[in-house]
């Protein structure tokens, strides 16, 4: 409901350009995101701490006549697969790889998306039209089918090609989102007056630009995180993407696919931190999108 | 029992709003009680924040829940209290006897529908017409109010028209099915000065050829100077003078008034800096006990901050919340408020 | 607002050229072709090799393959498809509607059910209902498609033995079989994919409706309606509901990239003889041709599918019938 006058009138939120901190106050604050970030930050720890710990290694074949295929027990909580590796082991070190590939390929592609965006946003019509052009063009990709002409076609996709072909397939929404908060912002009256008193538009970008489209561009790559470990796992399951012996919840959902019925859990387990995964990073975007929400610009 | 020719029209009684919310019930419109007689413009005036758009609201029973009407509040409208009438009855009076105007025109009209079908509406809700009719009577309507063109324009979404146009569309939907009352919610103060004249001349034509009263809510006492008969002045959630506009403006007797018409820059005038009142409207959460103006009225003495003055009665239809009236000596102890002391 | 479809319509001709002339170059780029993995036997003489590229228009640098593929395509022809011994257009004719009846099916039941829930939602919203159902969308949101199918497929024909493990037909159905026995077992195959990919959607969807109703139901012009004594029914229906089916139009758009990228995963996961497993299969083979004609074909797809999301956008709200292709972004 829009706020009846006779209501004091909402502190305007004047935006700050380092105001991070009471950003992050903000996210912690509400419950669920509390949860979420919570949540991955549990996740992480387990995944690098618990492997220290724990006495099998990923790669690890067990004794192949009387270990494979072993229900879960007490030595070996996920049981093992068919070839008797510990499926706990490969989790845990699947769950590092493909959290270490959504990480980087998010990077890299907001990078990208973020300098293409920003140099649409800034550039005279023209410029920016043929940019939008490329971006329109790529949003317009079947992401999927070219993944896998891109990976299938050669005999052993590498980890490096994986990020390189996930993050150059996925950074036109990013692109997209910067070139519209630049254009918008481009007409601020602060911008206007920065330019006025002189300032050169490579450092109004980085300075006062920037900070403003960091919010919105922190929100989609965390979903972006989420969906692109998603990704990564549909490859590896389809057999293009992480390559055996490596480990990726991706692939070990594919052992498991094979035995689905009589060893459930090898494709159970993968699958189930996937879900946590994605979850928590939506639920973290929605808290960070809160969280700035009253961060946003009043409109002219 | 008043003959009902000399009635009000509109009577507000002891309105109250109250908004439930965590930290408390608070109180934005206080104990509001104000007439409109036949064929009259009473204007209600006040800053942001006072109360006066959800007094106006009240009226329909347009208040969405957390905010709730007060079951002391009655509104008598000719001869019906529409604070108990029940839904279905209510839903005939809104748009056929009381007609409204909002504030944004831009929001208050649905952007995917035409302006045309948006007034035939109007007509389509009450009446049992052939779509045609409505439409002819909203072409019809649209030309009274000026828009020029009309059946051109009727087939046009809002988006398409100037801020102006929207206003006066507005217009033609609260005035179509001839309403005894319009109340219009800041209707001017979207608009530019030259639109604003316009738009009040179309509200000075509603009263003088429909005979309709008008309920005039605005924070421009330009605009109250102008067009209206009467004003109630409003602070605070509540109404601190209500007299003819005249007698406001040559002698005010509150001293928010007094402030109020200070402040109004004048053309022509010796002073360089504005008149203000100073200090801030203490906000809803927080009212004062005593006079809610206290802090930052000149005028103040003990009894004010102690007793919160009732509405009195000072005669010649003029009223004042304020000791003053009944002690008027005080006002030779003219002083600096309390609230000038602090930055 | 014709002027600007067209003009849309335009650059969609473009970007389809675009991605498939992309793909064309990336295909080939990468190691082997056709007849390096399609016959094992290294005897075969390097003459009769160049003699099959030939044949099959695989001889000549790059850009002469280009050109004439380019010429062919204005012709109608998309080439020859080595793993399938068939025109191209035949695949992909073959396989293109059974994806379409699972991914149309699924749209619109997708569509029908999420929308319905999300309005139920806004009407009682923050009742424990509405949570729940919040939660649920929130899952099935975050649930991988191919991971969802297998948990199905489990279910469904593992666990639970009513559906077909896979496949669109019973390859035992006796050829004198009644058409009602044919759909009735069509539909058995149908099933299961057909739940896996709207439940991928269905969350998405109500939360979309949802959010847009309830934002309309506190718009301005929902008060003004009621201020003008119109019924609540209608003040639902023509001023909440309706202004709220802008946003969804959007979300259809988005819909159908979505529906390419889940159905190849899911008729992978359920052997759905559609269009996913016909390019996925083309891959592995290497087939070009094959590969070059289906990644055209998803373009189109996409590409109309976001053509008529803009149209139906338009329709529905009419400020976006003036809008330049500027304010896209």
């Amino acid at each position: 409901m829009t706020m009846p006058l006779a209501l004091p009138a909402a502190d305007e939120k004047r935006v700050r350009s380092a105001d991070r901190v009471s950003t992050l106050q903000q996210l912690v604050a509400a419950p669920v995101s509390r949860a979420a970030v919570g949540t991955l930050g549990a996740l992480v720890f387990v995944l690098l701490v618990v492997p220290l710990a724990w006495p099998y290694a990923p790669h690890e074949q067990l004794d192949l006549a009387t270990m494979s295929l072993r229900a879960p027990s007490l030595a070996h909580p996920l049981g093992t697969d068919a070839v008797a590796r510990d499926v706990l082991a490969r989790l845990l070190a699947g769950g590092r790889l493909s959290l270490a590939i959504g990480l980087a390929s998010v990077a890299l592609s907001t990078g990208l998306g973020t300098a293409w965006g920003m140099v649409a946003g800034l550039a005279g019509a023209r410029t920016d039209a043929l940019m939008m052009r490329v971006v329109d063009a790529g949003l317009a990709t079947p992401r999927v089918l070219v993944l896998l002409v891109v990976l299938a076609l050669r005999d052993h996709p590498s980890v490096p090609l994986l990020v390189g072909a996930i993050a150059a397939t996925g950074w036109f929404p990013q692109a997209r989102l910067v070139r519209g908060e630049v254009r918008r912002l481009r007409g601020a009256d602060w911008i206007v007056a920065a330019r006025a008193l002189g300032v050169p538009w490579r450092r109004i970008a980085w300075r006062q630009l920037l900070p403003h489209i960091a919010g919105p561009v922190l929100v989609t790559a965390a979903i972006g995180v989420g969906q692109v470990i998603v990704l990564e796992a549909g490859l590896s399951w389809l057999g293009v993407g992480v390559q055996p012996p490596a480990a990726s919840w991706g692939n070990i959902i594919r052992d498991g696919t094979d035995v689905l019925q009589a060893a459930p859990w090898i494709s159970l387990a993968p699958g189930a931190c996937l879900v946590l995964v994605v979850l928590c990073c939506s639920l973290l975007a929605d808290g960070l999108r809160d969280a700035l929400a009253g961060r946003d610009l009043p409109r002219a | 029992m008043t003959d009902v020719a000399t009635a009000p029209l509109l009577s507000l009684r002891d309105v109250r709003v109250r908004i439930r919310t965590r930290r408390g019930t608070i109180v934005p419109v206080d104990g509001v009680s104000l007439d409109v007689q036949r064929g009259e413009v009473v204007a209600l005036v006040g800053e942001s924040g006072c109360g006066k758009s959800l007094t106006a609201l009240t009226i329909l029973r347009l208040l969405d829940p957390p905010m709730a009407l007060d079951a002391s509040s009655r509104i008598e409208f000719d001869g019906v209290d529409l604070a108990t009438l029940p839904e279905r009855e209510l839903r005939r009076v809104r748009g056929r006897r009381i007609g409204m105007v909002f504030q944004e025109p831009m929001t208050a009209l649905n952007p995917v529908h035409t302006v045309g079908a948006q007034v035939a509406e109007v007509v389509l809700a009450h009446e049992r017409v052939p779509r045609a009719d409505a439409w002819a009577r909203a072409v019809r309507m649209l030309v009274s109010v000026g828009i020029p063109d009309a059946s051109v324009r009727a087939r046009q979404y809002p988006h398409e028209l100037s801020g102006g146009m929207r206003q006066r569309v507005m217009l033609a939907i609260a005035l179509v099915l001839d309403p005894a009352l319009l109340v219009a919610d800041e209707p001017t103060t979207a608009l530019d000065v030259t639109i604003q004249a316009q738009l009040l001349d179309l509200l000075r034509d509603a009263q003088r050829t429909r005979g309709a009263s008008v309920l005039l809510i605005t924070h421009d006492l330009g605009v109250v100077a102008e067009t209206a008969q009467r004003v109630a002045v409003m602070y605070a959630g509540q109404v601190v003078e209500e007299a003819p506009v005249h007698a406001l403006f040559a002698a005010p007797l509150h001293p928010y008034t007094e402030g109020l018409l200070a402040a109004m820059p004048r053309a022509g005038s010796a002073r360089r800096e504005l008149a203000t009142i100073p200090g801030t409207v203490p906000p809803p959460e927080a009212w004062p006990t005593g006079c809610r103006f206290a802090e930052r009225c000149p005028f103040m003495w003990e009894r004010c901050t102690r007793e919160a003055p009732p509405l009195h009665d000072a005669g010649d239809g003029r009223r004042a919340r304020c000791h003053l009236v009944v002690e008027p000596s005080r006002r030779g102890e003219r002083r600096l408020p309390l609230a000038a002391a602090r930055p | 607002m014709t002027r600007l479809l067209l003009a849309r319509l335009a650059q969609g001709i473009a970007v389809v050229l675009l991605v498939a002339s992309a793909v064309f170059v990336l295909v080939r780029l990468a190691p082997g072709d056709p007849f390096a993995t399609a016959l094992d036997d290294a005897t075969v003489d390097m003459a009769v090799r160049a003699q099959w590229r030939a044949a099959y228009g695989l001889d000549g640098s790059i850009g002469t393959q280009y050109v004439r593929w380019l010429g062919a395509l204005l012709q109608g022809d998309l080439g020859w498809s080595t793993s399938r011994q068939l025109p191209v257009t035949t695949a992909i004719a073959d396989a293109l509607p059974w994806t379409l009846a699972l991914a149309g099916t699924a749209t619109v039941l997708a569509f029908a059910i999420g929308m319905a829930t999300g309005a139920w939602q806004a009407r009682h919203r923050d009742t424990t209902g509405d949570r729940a159902v919040t939660a649920f969308s929130v899952a099935t949101v975050a649930l991988p498609d191919f991971w969802l199918a297998l948990v199905v497929l489990l279910a469904g024909a593992g666990w639970w033995h009513v559906f077909p493990v896979g496949g669109a037909t019973d390859p035992l159905l006796d050829a004198d079989a009644s058409p009602t026995t044919r759909t009735l077992d069509l539909l058995r195959h149908l099933a299961l994919p057909l739940a896996t990919l709207t439940l991928t959607m269905i969350g998405s969807i109500a939360r979309l409706q949802r959010a847009a109703i309830l934002d309309q139901a506190s718009a301005e012009w929902a008060r003004t309606a009621l201020a003008k004594g119109v019924a609540p029914g209608r003040v639902w229906r023509a001023h909440v509901w309706r202004t709220a089916l802008v946003p969804m139009a959007t979300l259809a758009g988005l819909a159908l990239p979505h529906l390419l990228g889940a159905g190849v995963f899911i008729e992978h996961v359920f052997a759905w003889p559609g269009f996913g497993g016909l390019a996925a299969g083309a891959i592995a083979a290497r087939d070009y041709h094959l590969v070059t004609g289906c990644t055209l074909v998803a373009t189109v797809l996409v590409v109309a599918g976001t053509w008529l999301a803009d149209a139906t956008s338009a329709w529905l709200d009419p400020r976006l019938r003036a809008a330049t292709s500027e304010s896209r972004a």
